[in-house]
């Protein structure tokens, strides 16, 4: 009887041991990755919560107070139409996560459907679509995505896509390098065996197992997207005026007042690297989890 | 190898035809009126549209308008005149081009001799101070982006040493003192960016190839640390270096089109920024595809490289 209560007690911890556990585990294991897991719920948290956390709104211009230095009123100082920095950068981390989080969306759903329907059917498909890929890759990304926003105007819907086209390629090419070597495996000749279509093979099969390294990409994409949304408005080519994004900010900030108001150029920034921080240091734990064998590439 | 080197080669030519399709594509198929957008919106006379299509060559097919372009570009006047103040591209390019390789390649060296020697000592160091102060510059400098820190680059300088570099460029031959004051900052921004990728990858190579039965043969028949270090693991060690490289080099160049703007330094990728702003799409195409060349031909020189330093290499 003693046994069984053993290995009842057994059971029950492995029940009790679901994803908190897990969580618990990878903070261990990975104290950076924890820190940077915590960063990013912080970013969420400051993006869904703007509207409680600013201390003005971000598009209030109190002009009689323009370039305040930081204080008590102003956290993180004013800007030059007297717009409190503090909740613009509080907004600004919207724009950030939106851009970032859909344009690896959207170039990881693009590519990895190219990158597999590439590996599977092979022959002349492949060879066209990889010399694509070589093709767009051999576009410096920035520029990529600047030619594209001057193309099709500058929104933030169309730097959301210039920037997942010029992240494409780099799916692409992991997520055919992976499929290869699972078309290989035994799960997918039996599945053509038993008569499966291609299109279930596909998602099912091949798709399924090719995910990890891919995310593992996405993940280290992430902190890259969130500078090039930066960048662009930086050039004055991203999100438009008067919507905060930090890039846009720092624009302002260089623009003639960078030693009269040096804040301008501190505080966005400063955001902007916690979180390119925050994605760099969980997407490499994430990579080490997932894929050991990817470490320091 | 020869095979490698044979479709290496071969393939360059398809890429780059194809490449430029994208860039002409990108610039000339997505909505918008080009001829409206010169003339600006209010008040626009049909004639004047038709005239400026006329002369831009817009009523042309695309393929002949790319045709046109892509000769352009291969017998050297690179697509005409810019929209708005009608400079010869050539002219812009012929001016911009060396600029834009007197950074890159300055960035480059600096880039070499810092990164290679701090990853190895790193990786030596490995769990000691030497590698947490490395790594967490490597932290530091993977985590800012790089215009960012050339803003503070630009402000420290200012409010600490109240100095400010040049405004005016002046060439290497005319003023190699001004040039040098103001391509170094550009330079060290990108070459920090780029040396925290590069001293990660050196460290780890470096790690791996210390584990191997060859390093520990080597140290066993009795030879010095400072002879196996160099002879066995730095040259085994390097050799993926040197493709990384090359593939992020286009990171380098994306880099230089910003810093290129926040430094005014008249480069390439200055040059794109500034067509960007005025919508100039001429210029924007040409002055990118002379950096997709630049990139592709990198790229294959690098691969090249790569071919004959390590010749387990084969063409997958």
């Amino acid at each position: 009887m003693a046994k069984i209560g053993v290995v009842r007690a057994g059971v029950g911890l492995r029940a009790k041991r679901g994803w908190t556990w897990r969580v618990w585990v990878f903070c261990r294991k990975k104290p950076l990755g924890a820190l940077g897991a915590v960063l990013l719920i912080l970013m969420a948290f400051t993006a869904i919560f703007a509207d409680a956390l600013e201390n003005y709104d971000p598009l209030y211009q109190d002009t009689p107070k323009q370039l305040t230095a930081p204080g008590r009123e102003f956290w993180f100082g004013s800007d030059v139409l007297g717009r409190d920095v503090y909740s613009r950068v509080i907004h600004g981390s919207r724009v950030s996560l939106y851009v970032g989080l859909m344009a690896v969306l959207i170039s990881t759903a693009i590519g990895t459907t190219v990158g597999v329907a590439s590996a599977y059917f092979g022959g002349w498909l492949d060879l066209g679509i990889q010399r694509v890929i070589d093709a767009l890759q051999g576009i410096p990304g920035l520029v990529l995505a600047l030619a594209l926003v001057v193309a099709l105007g500058a929104s933030l819907n169309n730097v959301t896509i210039a920037i997942a086209i010029a992240y494409i390629p780099r799916v692409t090419r992991i997520a055919r390098a992976q499929a290869l070597s699972v078309i290989q495996e035994d799960y997918v000749l039996a599945a053509r065996a038993v008569g499966a279509r291609a299109a279930r093979i596909i998602f099912r099969h091949v798709t399924i197992n090719s995910l990890t390294p891919v995310i593992v990409v996405a993940a280290g994409l992430l902190g890259n997207a969130i500078v090039t949304e930066a960048a662009l408005s930086f050039l004055g080519l991203g999100v438009p005026p008067p919507f905060p994004s930090w890039g846009q900010m720092l624009q302002a900030g260089a623009r003639g007042y960078q030693e009269a108001a040096p804040w301008l150029t501190i505080f966005p920034g400063l955001a902007l690297t916690v979180g390119v921080f925050g994605f760099n240091l969980f997407g490499d734990a994430l990579r080490d989890t997932l894929d050991p064998r990817l470490r320091g590439r | 190898m020869h095979r490698y080197v044979m479709r290496r080669l071969v393939l360059f030519v398809p890429t780059l035809f194809l490449a430029s399709l994208l860039v002409f594509t990108i610039m000339h198929i997505l909505p918008g009126d080009v001829a409206l957008a010169i003339l600006g919106t209010d008040n626009v006379n049909m004639r004047d549209v038709e005239n400026i299509r006329a002369q831009l060559g817009l009523n042309n097919p695309l393929p002949t308008q790319y045709g046109e372009w892509a000769w352009g570009m291969l017998k050297g006047d690179f697509g005409g005149r810019s929209l708005v103040d009608r400079e010869p591209i050539r002219a812009n390019i012929g001016r911009r081009f060396p600029v834009t390789i007197q950074l890159a390649v300055l960035t480059i060296a600096i880039t070499l001799l810092v990164s290679l020697p701090l990853g190895v000592i790193a990786a030596l160091k490995q769990d000691r101070w030497p590698d947490y102060v490395i790594r967490s510059m490597t932290i530091l400098g993977l985590a800012m982006p790089n215009f960012w820190v050339a803003l503070l680059v630009i402000l420290g300088l200012v409010l600490i040493f109240s100095w400010g570099p040049p405004v005016m460029y002046r060439n290497f031959w005319n003023s190699p003192s001004t040039n040098f004051q103001i391509m170094i900052w550009p330079a060290l921004v990108l070459a920090w960016g780029f040396s925290s990728y590069l001293v990660r990858v050196t460290r780890a190579q470096v790690l791996e190839v210390l584990r191997q039965d060859y390093v520990r043969t080597a140290h066993s028949k009795g030879l010095a640390t400072r002879t196996v270090i160099t002879r066995h693991v730095m040259r085994n060690a390097l050799i993926p270096v040197i493709t990384l490289l090359g593939t992020h080099l286009d990171a380098t160049l994306g880099g230089s089109v910003i810093l290129e703007s926040i430094f005014g330094v008249p480069g390439v990728g200055q040059g794109i920024v500034q067509g960007a702003n005025y919508r100039d799409w001429p210029v924007i195409q040409s002055l990118a595809m002379t950096l997709v060349f630049i990139t592709l031909t990198t790229n294959l020189i690098v691969d090249l490289t790569y071919a004959f330093i390590d010749p387990r290499i084969q063409y997958k």
